[in-house]
């Protein structure tokens, strides 16, 4: 049952805030309750998965493979709680500020329903029940771009559904196919069978899911619609998205090709190494040349995407281990920033670099918060991107990949040359004129320092989540 | 004319969701089938009598009414806890009488709920698009 808590608490939460209509400041309450109840779950659930291993439920007593499993290891809890962390800071961040008419058009229950959708794909273990929680985040996500209905919010709202639907048909396509090629949807019961399957064949298949989840994933050359919409919406929604949903695609291309097929053909290893070559590169050069904030960290966080999924394509364990840090870190660190980006855009009154500056003198501790952030997005030692990024690249270079190695280089260069330069104009330029802007909501400060806090966290405990994520490496696998 | 049918069609239509919603476990119908033609009724009475007389025959914001379905039908997958089963574990009762057997169980109330979230959300979809 404790698998099943971190899925049902926001999705309950989402159905009482919904039946809570006509009453938005109870819903206020309740919102933020549900999140601090989400979070103490996922924690629980963590906890017991690295005290007693993976742990399954058979939802409604139908025995998998019949039925639903779900099933959290190592990997799956750890980002169940990043997730539910995530969640609470965004809730937190929107208490007060948050304009009327989104308030009352449903973001917080739509906000849930997204985090249902998220915990439920974390844990699930059964392929088509993925894709329901695909579709689950994808619908909430949707709406909670367009909220609010402006012009330029209706252009990325159609620039991210397009792709996204796309991604579904595919990811149902393949779904068919590899059910009519094995006749199982239970992803430990298709890892035993896939390897029956003639090569070529799953070959063919898992190129259409390595596309489904590549869309969702934002991996080259499909990233296209991410920086085209993530900078529409408000900072909130542009945080939770950032955080969480490109990871959700990865997660879902680790456990195809960790465990539904858990030995994949060179073919597609091959094809994922370059593509992450490709995105770690152009979208690293592209975020060099971005006029907001937000739209440069939309940039790297597709070129940050091409390490996690490096990392898949080496497939060692060493590797997984590193990529399941690095997702974490990269959670944490990347929402942090597009939060701390909402901040300084509301005390300068504008988003554009124009209005930017002198934030050292007038707001230190938002130029604290952006200059940790971007330590920590750049792998700066000791913060908590160092540790991940540098095992990647030692184990690219042992398994004797130079592309990748140069790939990771190249973007790593590409990040700190985009930070310092944004860094420089941010912190060091004087500002610029007098702005229009205002003091932003004490709370939203309070969430952001408090994310922040979490990124510093991380750090000091990355030795043991190290060996966690290690060990789960190792020994996980159902004999 | 319109509004005459509509007088009576309603609460037919009404009537006719009840019954599939009620047959819908082992029969086509079900939840949604049943909130489908509910909320048909009431879009006939928008049409007929506006949409003020389709929300006042509602007597609860729409949106609401889709989140109470939603609560009913999780209170049917808590309910397999409290008898300490493991989570959506499906629960019947059973009487046997000299007419016949009934059962109920909690599939019923979670196809309930379904029934309060098709009405609830295709009214307020067909209240957005009516406009004002």
């Amino acid at each position: 049952m404790i698998v099943l808590s971190v899925l049902v608490i926001p999705l309950s939460t989402a159905a009482i805030l919904m039946a809570l209509w006509t009453h938005p400041e109870v819903r206020r309450v309740i919102a933020l309750l549900g999140s601090v109840l989400h979070l103490g779950a996922a924690g629980f659930l963590l906890q017991a998965v690295v005290d007693r291993g993976p742990i399954s439920f058979a939802v409604g007593s139908w025995p998998a493979p019949f039925g639903i499993e779900f099933r959290a290891d190592f990997l799956g809890a750890s980002m169940a709680l990043v997730t539910a962390l995530v969640g609470l800071i965004i809730n937190l961040y929107t208490t007060n500020d948050l304009d009327e008419p989104r308030r009352r058009f449903g973001f917080h229950p739509l906000v849930f329903v997204l985090l249902a959708g998220l915990s439920g794909a974390f844990t699930t273990n059964d392929l088509f029940n993925l894709f329901v929680w695909f579709e689950c985040i994808l619908l909430s996500s949707f709406v909670l771009l367009s909220l609010g209905g402006e012009r330029q919010q209706i252009r990325g709202g159609i620039n991210y559904v397009v792709p996204n639907l796309f991604s579904s048909m595919l990811f149902l396509a393949g779904l068919g196919l590899i059910y009519g090629a094995t006749g199982t949807l239970n992803m430990d019961h298709l890892g035993m069978r896939t390897g029956l399957v003639e090569p070529g064949l799953m070959t063919a298949i898992s190129a259409l899911f390595l596309t489904a989840f590549g869309l969702k994933a934002a991996l080259f050359p499909f990233f296209g619609w991410l920086p085209t919409s993530y900078h529409t919406p408000p900072f909130a929604v542009s945080a939770l998205f950032a955080g969480l949903l490109t990871k959700v695609g990865v997660f879902a291309l680790i456990r195809f090709f960790t465990k539904v097929w858990p030995d994949p053909s060179v073919a597609i290893t091959g094809l994922l190494l370059w593509l992450s070559m490709g995105g770690l590169v152009v979208a690293g050069l592209a975020a060099m040349r971005q006029t907001t904030l937000r739209r440069a960290l939309g940039y790297l966080l597709v070129s940050h995407i091409g390490f996690l999924t490096g990392g898949l394509a080496l497939g060692s364990p060493t590797a997984l281990a590193m990529v399941n840090l690095y997702m974490a870190h990269h959670m944490i660190v990347i929402c942090g920033l597009y939060l701390v980006a909402g901040l300084i855009a509301s005390t300068a009154g504008s988003e554009s670099l124009k209005s930017a500056g002198g934030l050292v003198k007038t707001h230190p501790l938002l130029a604290w918060l952006l200059g940790l952030g971007f330590l920590a997005l750049a792998g700066i030692p000791p913060l908590s991107g160092f540790a991940p990024k540098v095992g990647l690249i030692v184990e690219a270079f042992r398994l004797n990949q130079p592309v990748l190695v140069a790939g990771m280089l190249l973007s790593s260069l590409f990040t700190i040359f985009c930070l310092a330069k944004l860094w420089m104009i941010y912190a060091w330029r004087p500002q610029p004129g007098d702005t229009q802007g205002s003091q932003p909501d004490r709370l939203r400060i309070l969430a952001t320092t408090l994310l922040c806090a979490c990124m510093i966290g991380l750090s000091l405990a990355l030795g043991p989540v190290a060996t966690w994520a290690s060990a789960a490496q190792t020994t996980e696998g159902r004999p | 004319m319109f509004a005459v049918a509509a007088r009576f069609l309603s609460p037919l239509f009404l009537l006719i969701s009840v019954l599939l919603l009620m047959r819908g476990h082992n029969e086509p119908g079900g939840g949604f089938a049943g909130g489908l033609v509910a909320a048909a009724a009431l879009a006939m009475q928008m049409l007929a009598f506006g949409k003020e007389e389709m929300l006042r025959a509602l007597r609860v914001d729409p949106r609401a009414l889709a989140g109470f379905g939603l609560v009913v039908s999780l209170l049917s997958a808590f309910s397999s806890l409290l008898a300490g089963k493991p989570f959506f574990t499906g629960l019947w009762w059973v009487w046997e009488s000299p007419l016949g057997v009934a059962k109920l169980g909690t599939p019923m109330l979670f196809d309930l709920g379904v029934y309060f979230v098709v009405i609830g959300i295709a009214v307020s979809l067909i209240d957005d698009l009516e406009g004002e």
